[in-house]
């Protein structure tokens, strides 16, 4: 994980990101982190305004 | 704060937002980083997981939300836009007491900021509505936990901190 204390926040790398993403969406949804990117885009979320969902949602741009 | 390029227009919307966070949490945020060719980025707090804050019985706080980088048409600027964000609160089980939301382009039937009041909250009716509000600030969702839920700040000077960073931000922002 790459560090940018000039910048006061840690920059993580695509790598990192998907690695975050994955272990997130087992965590809050049971699935990997592949299979929330495929179901977030093809909109197989009835509501994709749960709490959990977002939580992982938000972490979309970290995975590149 | 804008930046003469995106790495420092990066840094002057982190610093204070840093400060802001240090009032309530030592946890660090992570963020996607100053490529102005993404259109869109993402700065979390301790990896989206949420941290504990001090007050009894025991809460935690969420904190994501997406940016993007802004070139001014006529000063050679740049500038963080806000274009996303999630603040939450949970319970001391972690279940979800209530959230401010603002993500117009992930659920764009629910374009305009809003709060969920969650079924712990007590409000079961209302748990699954999106009740409007205008943007929040970070300052004013914190001012919030420490106000009215009772958060224990760690810092003595709080309000004089958000008070600045708010006062930065608002010089700043695109929105009204």
């Amino acid at each position: 994980m790459k560090r940018s204390s000039k910048n006061g926040f840690r920059v993580l790398s695509k790598d990192e990101g998907e690695k975050l993403l994955d272990r997130q969406a087992r965590k809050y949804l049971h699935m990997s982190g592949k299979e929330f990117v495929r179901r977030w885009k093809a909109k197989e979320f009835d509501d994709p305004d749960r709490p959990e969902i977002m939580r992982v949602a938000f972490l979309l741009p970290l995975a590149g | 704060m804008p930046g003469k390029n995106p790495y420092r227009a990066v840094r002057n919307f982190v610093r204070p937002l840093n400060r802001a966070l240090s009032c309530l949490t030592k946890a660090v945020v992570i963020g996607s980083g100053h490529d102005p060719d993404n259109e869109r980025h993402a700065l979390i707090l301790n990896n989206g997981d949420p941290v504990v804050l001090r007050v009894n019985p025991r809460l935690y706080l969420s904190v994501a939300m997406h940016y993007r980088l802004v070139k001014h048409a006529h000063r050679r600027e740049w500038k963080v836009s806000t274009v996303a964000y999630i603040y939450g609160v949970q319970d001391e089980n972690k279940e979800e007491l209530l959230a401010y939301h603002w993500h117009p382009r992930t659920t764009p039937q629910h374009a305009r900021p809003h709060l969920h009041l969650y079924e712990g909250t007590g409000a079961n009716v209302l748990s699954k509505l999106h009740l409007p509000t205008r943007r929040i600030s970070l300052e004013e969702f914190f001012r919030f936990l420490i106000v009215e839920l009772k958060v224990t700040p760690l810092k003595d000077d709080w309000e004089k901190i958000l008070g600045e960073t708010q006062k930065a931000h608002e010089i700043f922002r695109t929105w009204s």
